[in-house]
């Protein structure tokens, strides 16, 4: 055997895909062996259960004949799709807190138990370390979410006889939403530690996903300034947009008859083009996560 | 000996820093113009006290902290380079790691972030297990491994990528005698094939054996550097046995030293502040008297060069004494000696 020498190498495309895969891997296993998990399946699982039941109680034989003839598919798919549009919301939630708290120590526990040296020794980028934490414990957040959402989908197809091809989009939509967390967890984990990023995420996430109130205020006090501080300000984290914009989806040409329903009718602004600006935020985000990790020392 | 000097001598710096200053956040000064040089094959013990800079100056080497000011290449190129980094293998002092991994899927980890082919790193991480002895628990999850099996993983870990230099914080932590036997044989091998070692240790004495150079870092700096022979102060005390040495030939001998203290069976050691002065001790020996049975020089260990060079105030010996009955033939005791 001989100690030095050139190493079998992979060209450096394959190389970093192949670092990008390892850091991936390693950390969704990380993630999927975590006390965290075990509990964000538990809640799976009952939410699953949960909706199973509201299914099948709002289609079976007393609702039928409570809904007369009004029974047709056709009738039943507003139904259907709040019933969608609620199950996915939840779902979304989930999944949006596993991926959060799974990576809100993605990179700082890693400086802080060292583990990170072995690692910055290896011909590894910076922004490789932030991109496959990234996609390691994103990606595993939106299986939970399309399994979440399809599970939740099927069961009501099954149960109503509906199935709502918008469901996809408003799910895709929602999955949009879950990774723009995972990235903002991820790029906090650069700088704050695990507990200190917790807290700044969960803040910035209720401050900016609710500001409706704000709104509201904006109307009574009949200012501008208010409604328009409201509205724009929620680009500053575009989750509840894009949320806001997957209920419109959903919901459909029935929102109007449908109300108040959760994200169909809300007070602020729904804009269309808001899914491209935050896969836009996304990747501005990591990429701002990938110099503040390649500015900092790993001690 | 250089303090902190880039020497000639055969083989290029595979490391060489100049003036490399490293000032935390908060002002703490880590390390204050460090200059090193660490040649090609070459085993370079690396020393110093607590809180010296050694920690950070291997990590400045890998590229994980930056550095304040100054310069410093690994391998030929500027620190933190990815290249160098491909060519590097590193043993953290704690080395930490997921414990649901066994060695083999942490060698595999490690290989893909190295770049390795897929048959590449499967043979290696075979070849390394068999290395440090841990075939039979090559599928066992490292949460079940003792504290010197955990070294030995990482020992696999550094060399995974078969390096031209090592940089080692450590690697004897936790092994047994048997099991720090094995890893010095290792890094003789390895400078047999032609791969640097920079050796952090704290066993002065395995660095002692094995090292070809040494550097001693205080307070962020070199305190010295080269070879131990150039370290080490040739002669730093002699033992003497004389018989019947008076009191005042005791007296002539203090006047010499820097240092005398009766040891048992008749022996005194003095410390000698210049070498030289060894021969004037056994002239003085003789002119109280007295008959030199035996002069013995004595080289001081690297652990008295370390104390030396960082500047520990070692405790004076305690003061002459003189045996109250002495043996026949060995002279009155001396009076009033303290």
């Amino acid at each position: 055997m001989s100690a030095a020498g050139p190493a079998g190498q992979a060209s450096p495309i394959v190389g970093s895909l192949g670092r990008l895969a390892a850091i991936a891997s390693l950390a969704a296993r990380e993630t999927l062996r975590s006390r965290s998990m075990l509990i964000a399946v538990l809640l799976n699982l009952g939410y699953l259960a949960l909706m199973a039941i509201v299914g099948y109680v709002l289609s079976s034989d007393a609702f039928a004949e409570a809904a007369g003839e009004l029974n047709t598919p056709e009738a039943r798919e507003p139904v259907v799709r709040l019933i969608l549009l609620i199950g996915i919301g939840g779902g979304s939630a989930l999944a949006l807190f596993t991926g959060v708290f799974a990576s809100v120590g993605a990179i700082g526990n890693e400086i802080e138990r060292g583990t990170i040296l072995a690692v910055v020794a290896r011909p590894v980028s910076r922004w490789e370390i932030v991109i496959g934490k990234f996609l390691g414990n994103g990606l595993l957040a939106l299986l939970y979410l399309v399994i979440q959402g399809l599970g939740i989908g099927l069961v009501m197809a099954a149960l109503s006889g509906v199935w709502v091809t918008d469901f996809l989009v408003a799910l895709a939509l929602l999955g949009i939403q879950v990774l723009v967390m995972v990235a903002v967890a991820v790029a906090g984990s650069t700088r704050l530690s695990m507990v200190a990023n917790a807290v700044a995420v969960i803040v910035l996430y209720l401050a900016l996903t609710n500001t409706a109130l704000l709104f509201l205020l904006g109307e009574l006090a009949d200012s501008d300034l208010l409604r328009g501080a409201a509205d724009w300000s929620r680009l500053a984290l575009p989750v509840g947009p894009v949320s806001d914009l997957a209920g419109v989806v959903l919901l459909g040409p029935v929102a109007r008859m449908l109300g108040q329903a959760a994200g169909a009718d809300s007070p602020l602004p729904t804009r269309d083009w808001i899914w491209i600006y935050a896969l836009v935020y996304l990747v501005v985000v990591l990429v701002l996560a990938s110099i503040s990790l390649s500015r900092r020392d790993l001690r | 000996m250089t303090a902190g000097g880039h020497d000639a001598g055969p083989g290029h710096p595979i490391i060489r820093t100049t003036a490399l200053t490293k000032i935390y956040r908060g002002g703490v000064r880590a390390l204050d113009g460090l200059d090193l040089a660490v040649r090609e094959s070459e085993l370079f013990g690396f020393l110093g006290p607590n809180g010296a800079g050694k920690t950070t100056t291997v990590q400045l080497l890998i590229g994980a902290v930056a550095p304040s000011s100054g310069q410093a290449s690994v391998l030929g190129r500027p620190l933190g380079d990815r290249e160098a980094r491909r060519n590097l293998g590193y043993l953290p002092e704690q080395f930490q790691f997921p414990g649901f991994l066994t060695p083999l899927s942490l060698l595999d980890f490690h290989g893909r972030l190295q770049g390795m082919e897929v048959a590449d790193r499967r043979r290696r991480a075979a070849e390394l297990v068999e290395m440090v002895g841990l075939r039979d628990a090559a599928e066992r999850q490292l949460k079940t491994f003792s504290k010197g099996m955990l070294q030995r993983v990482g020992l696999a870990q550094a060399l995974l990528g078969r390096p031209r230099l090592l940089l080692l914080d450590e690697p004897t932590s936790g092994l047994d005698p048997i099991g720090t036997r094995n890893v010095r044989d290792l890094l003789l091998w390895l400078k047999g094939e032609g791969v640097a070692v920079l050796l952090n240790s704290h066993l002065l004495s395995e660095v002692e054996l094995i090292c070809d150079r040494v550097a001693i870092i205080n307070r962020g700096r070199i305190a010295a550097e080269g070879r131990l022979d150039e370290i080490l102060n040739p002669v730093s005390s002699v033992r003497i046995r004389a018989r019947e040495l008076s009191a005042d030939g005791v007296r002539m001998l203090e006047a010499i030293t820097a240092s005398l203290a009766a040891e048992e069976g008749g022996w005194w050691r003095a410390k000698l502040a210049d070498p030289a002065d060894a021969s004037r001790l056994a002239a003085a020996v003789v002119s109280s008297g007295a008959a030199l049975e035996a002069l013995v020089p004595t080289h001081e260990t690297l652990e008295e060069a370390f104390l030396r060079l960082v500047g520990y105030e070692i405790p004076p010996p305690a003061p002459p004494r003189v045996p109250a009955q002495p043996a026949t033939g060995w002279g009155a005791p001396p009076a009033n000696i303290s």
